[in-house]
């Protein structure tokens, strides 16, 4: 619930977005516009939806059973991503997502790369030692790890298989990144290392950040969003809600009053 | 927390430690103890035969008296007696070392020759040409006290009167034929030999008539005959040479003797000194001037061909100097040979050499007991001497149970097993190969059918279904491992059999149209999913398309049988079998084992394969799916790679269920211990053999120790497999630990 319009061009457009686990209803007609090759951050408190969020913009949540969704998420195509005829996992593709907990394949960190280039049936090893190498080197990774390809990735340490996620989904050549919490099991100094990253993907992919570090959102983001119990209560520049909320309840959360 | 609640919770956790380190410990030790037990039933097979010496004397008054040209000693080993060469026997107590009575057996005449025949027979030829068979009996007697007295009786089984033969015979063997008929061999001077047959007839008055045939076996003037053997039914008579012949004859027509066969034993032309049937009368044992034991019988000369030849079998113990004598033992196939004092006990079937010894003084003379539990030698100093042995399983060897054997009456070496048979001689048969490989058959043939059903019902029920089906699909499967397998079997015997057998064709024809019938329809539904409609099915609703295809299948291939039957298979498909492919098609074949013990296994397979595709974190799935993977995709290149220990696992595990499964294979095949990897007929498993022999194998008998061994074979089977298993899932679990 926008209060006031805000001057970009969305990638993403949510309208009415209600969603509901079995009966109980998690999100609240949620508006967003997501701002094309920015930085958006999504806080809140725990338990208020943010994650939930998130997996409606890559379909993630038809993978849990009984959820059933109302409302529109259009792309800026004009295509409603909920529609029939979409395909989910060409939405997949153009909507990469980096989890809380990073998951790489227990397979060679090469392997972890180009597992969605295989999938697309690209298996020219030139192409994809291409984009092993772009990828790496865009998740600021390709020094650490570039003598050591086919060795499993489940030899890094956390803040590189992190990294490695990001590089794997970059390499599909998405238009956006989702990322839910990426450095909530990272220590400060793996922590800082991904914030730098996502500084400098930014400009090149549309960025959804989950995150509960108020910090961080400031540090990264260009837009926050704040979510309170399935609604989302205020949206706007980060710059404009961490210094100047029109909400009280958005004041209080980022005050440290509660959450 | 409370101190006392800490102190309570503390407590708990110690006794339930206890307790639960205590039933491990318990479970470990029941595992170890039963192969301990296992072990030792399994033991005495291979442990060596012990002998002892009960008591050794000089034979009381043995200087003054005449050679001893016979011994022998009832089957307690109490009584001994030997005779003369004055045709005096002397019985003798033999723990108080003392004569207790003696009797002149046929006048007193002088005995030159002696020939033990069967227990406590001898065959004697006499100084004037006379001949007899004499039998010495014991009988055992109890009295109010339970003491034991042993009777003993002599008494003239057939006689040949002096003049009988052209010549005075140098030794003469007798054998009785019914209604007081008799054969008898004569080695006469000039290397000549003489059949002596007296035949008695009942004619139609009642009256018998006797008639005598006298023919004579040729001989080579110039080869000496060294030995005779005459069977039983004194109808074969073999013969030794000085230059290594051995001859066989037919003696069945009493007015003409035929050859059988005549050949050189070895291709050194060594000189045969000593012949003797083994117990049964089938295999010859031969010895030789160097010292070597072996055995023959009629064989035929190469694989196939009809031609039958005495063919050597078993080499047995090997002298340093030239056979002596040979003995055959009166139970079993062991045969005693005797060279240059030394004695050796050689059980023909297993090639063991059960016992080899000497007497300080070489021995001269030998019998056996009756039981074959004892041995008395006479040797030179004329000295007696008892032993006791005891040789429980001499029939067995790692060659009998694993390798090849020639048994009496096969044509060839081969893999038997033939527990028991009607006749007293029959030799039991425990080559465990054919019921080895029937375990290895059935698990084969059973994986077959479970493996593919097991982990691609997993994997559609884990991935790809619904979760409605999810929730009832899993127990039902799990369920179906409660089934009782007696259950199974007996279905599959009574039920599935014979609709296969009906069906048979039918079946192999099934096993085509489903297939192409599949494929036929993805073409199809593949233009027609852009049908929206449609495409609801394909969401987890494949079972309403599987159900109807797998039904058209089974009626096509129904229909199709009779018109196939008559177009390529002369209208008879079991005829065109029989012709081309197996001779031994069973009703209760592979195919029936394949279904029935793949059944009992693929609930294994299954929850183990959805357990494993399960225990994939969810993170590596949803990593995948976010990626722009399919679901099958994402179970072919994420799931199943890291699920593959456990479906490993699952499959090893439902291999180890397989081979120890009694009761389907008991009941679904008709056991019959052959080695064909046939899919047209059955086996016999390790267990089911267990399951049908036990009952018949008395205590401690081979039998029994053998079946125990395998089960022994059959524990470390399935202790191996599970281990491996094992080994799959505990890699799996160390692949996720971190996760
Ligand atoms: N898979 C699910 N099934 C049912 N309820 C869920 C599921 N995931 C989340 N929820 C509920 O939806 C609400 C929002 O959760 P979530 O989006 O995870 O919050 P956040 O990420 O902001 O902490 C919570 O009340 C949570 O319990
Ligand atoms: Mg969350």
């Amino acid at each position: 619930m926008t209060q006031h319009k805000i001057q970009f061009s969305p990638v993403m457009r949510v309208r009415g977005l209600d969603l509901y686990y079995g009966t109980a209803q998690a999100l609240f007609s949620v508006d967003m516009d997501i701002p094309k090759h920015q930085v958006t951050a999504l806080i809140g408190p725990s338990g208020c939806g943010k994650s939930t969020f998130l997996r409606c913009l890559n379909r993630m949540n038809d993978l849990l059973g009984s959820v059933s969704i109302q409302g529109k998420i259009e792309m800026d195509d004009g295509t409603d991503i909920y529609d029939k005829h979409q395909d989910p996992i060409q939405l997949r593709r153009q909507v990469g997502m980096i989890f809380q907990k990073s998951n790489p394949f227990p397979k060679t960190i090469y392997e972890n790369v180009v597992y969605g280039l295989r999938i697309a049936g690209v298996n020219d090893k030139k192409t994809l030692d291409q984009v092993v190498e772009s990828s790496l080197t865009r998740a600021a990774l390709w020094d650490e790890v570039k003598d050591r390809l086919d060795q499993s990735a489940l030899g890094l340490s956390g803040g590189q298989m992190q990294r490695l996620c990001i590089a794997r989904a970059v390499a599909v050549g998405p238009e956006i990144l989702l990322m839910d919490e990426p450095c909530s099991a990272l220590d400060p100094k793996s922590t800082a290392k991904i914030e730098d990253l996502i500084l400098e993907l930014r400009g090149k992919y549309t960025i959804v950040i989950v995150t509960h570090n108020m910090q961080q959102a400031s540090r990264v983001s260009d837009y926050t969003g704040f979510f309170y119990e399935g609604k989302l209560i205020e949206f706007d520049r980060t710059q404009q809600i961490f210094t100047n909320p029109k909400n009280q309840q958005t004041e209080d959360y980022i005050t440290g009053r509660f959450g | 927390m409370d101190q006392a609640v800490l102190k309570r919770n503390r407590k708990v956790d110690y006794w339930a430690k206890k307790v639960i380190s205590l039933g491990g410990v318990a479970i470990l030790v029941c595992v170890i103890g039963m192969l301990v037990m296992l072990v030792m039933q399994t033991a005495p097979l291979f442990l060596s035969p012990h002998k002892k010496e009960l008591t050794a004397f000089a034979l009381p008054n043995g200087n003054n008296t005449p050679e001893a040209v016979a011994l022998g000693v009832d089957e307690y080993l109490e009584t001994g007696y030997w005779i003369d060469s004055v045709g005096t026997i002397r019985f003798l107590d033999l723990q108080r070392a003392v004569e207790t009575d003696h009797q002149k057996l046929f006048s007193g005449l002088g005995i030159t020759k002696m020939r033990t025949y069967g227990p406590n027979s001898f065959s004697l030829t006499f100084a004037d040409g006379s001949a007899g068979l004499v039998e010495v009996t014991f009988a055992a007697h109890f009295d109010e006290n339970s003491q034991r007295t042993i009777e003993h009786q002599t008494k003239v089984i057939r006689q040949v009167p002096a003049g009988s033969f052209s010549q005075f015979p140098l030794e003469v063997l007798i054998r009785p034929l019914e209604n007081n008929g008799m054969a008898a061999v004569a080695l006469l001077p000039g290397n000549r030999v003489e059949v002596w047959t007296e035949v008695v007839e009942e004619n139609f008055l009642g009256t018998s008539e006797t008639h005598s045939f006298k023919t004579q076996i040729q001989t080579d003037p110039k080869d000496l005959v060294t030995a005779l053997a005459l069977n039983k039914k004194g109808d074969r008579l073999y013969l030794a040479t000085q230059n290594g012949k051995l001859v066989l004859w037919n003696l069945n027509n009493p007015e003409e003797p035929a050859l059988i066969d005549m050949r050189t034993a070895f291709a050194d032309g060594r000189a045969l000194t000593s012949l003797a049937l083994v117990y049964g009368d089938e295999s010859l044992a031969v010895g030789d001037e160097k010292g070597q034991v072996t055995t023959w019988f009629m064989a035929p000369e190469a694989s196939g061909s009809p031609q039958k030849r005495l063919t050597l079998i078993h080499r047995l113990s090997s002298h340093k100097t030239e056979i002596q004598s040979l003995v055959p033992s009166l139970r079993n196939k062991a045969v005693l040979s005797l060279a240059a004092g030394t004695v050796t006990l050689d059980h023909m079937t297993s090639e063991r050499e059960l016992i080899r010894f000497s007497a300080p003084s070489p021995i001269k003379q030998f019998a056996f007991s009756t039981r074959g539990n004892g041995l008395l030698g006479l040797d030179q100093a004329n000295r007696l001497t008892l032993w006791a042995f005891d040789a429980p399983h001499p029939e067995g060897s790692w060659m009998v149970y694993f390798g090849k054997v020639h048994y009496e009456s096969y044509s060839a070496p081969d893999y038997v097993w033939q527990s028991s048979a009607g006749t007293d001689d029959f030799e039991p048969k425990f080559s465990l190969v054919p019921l080895i490989f029937g375990s290895l058959k059935g698990t084969l043939y059973a994986m077959l059918f479970a493996v593919p059903m097991g982990i691609f019902g997993a994997i559609y029920t884990n991935q790809f279904a619904s979760r409605r089906f999810q929730t009832w699909a899993k127990p039902a499967v799990e369920i179906t491992a409660a089934v009782p397998s007696v259950i199974i079997g007996f279905l599959a015997a009574l039920w599935l059999a014979p609709i296969l057998d009906r069906w048979l064709l039918g079946f192999f024809l099934f096993l085509v149209i489903l297939p192409s019938l599949t494929l036929l329809f993805l073409v199809y539904w593949a233009q027609a999913r852009t049908n929206k409609k449609l495409r609801l099915i394909e969401q987890s609703k494949e079972l309403y398309l599987a159900l109807p295809l797998l039904l058209s299948a089974v009626l096509l291939s129904a229909w199709l049988q009779p018109q196939v039957e008559l177009w390529f298979f002369g209208g008879d498909f079991k005829q065109w079998l029989y012709a081309y492919v197996t001779k031994d098609y069973d009703q209760r074949n592979s195919i029936v084992i394949s279904f029935a013990l793949g059944f009992m296994v693929i609930p294994f397979i299954f929850t183990m394969t959805d357990d494993a595709l399960s225990s994939v974190p969810d993170s590596l799935r949803a990593a995948s799916v976010a990626l722009g993977a399919s679901r099958w995709q994402t179970t072919w290149k994420v799931l199943l790679p890291s699920a593959s220990p456990g479906l490993f696992a699952g499959v090893i595990l439902g291999m180890g269920r397989a081979i120890g499964e009694t009761m389907v294979v008991l009941m679904a095949t008709g056991n019959t211990p052959i080695i064909d990897i046939s899919l047209f007929n059955g086996m016999r498993t390790l267990s089911a053999n267990i399951a049908v022999e036990i009952p018949e194998a008395p205590v401690d008998g081979s039998l029994y120790r053998v079946l125990f061994l395998s089960a022994l074979i059959l524990f470390g089977f399935t202790f191996l497999i599970n281990s491996i298993a094992e080994l799959f899932r505990y890699s799996l679990r160390k692949k996720y630990a971190e996760f």
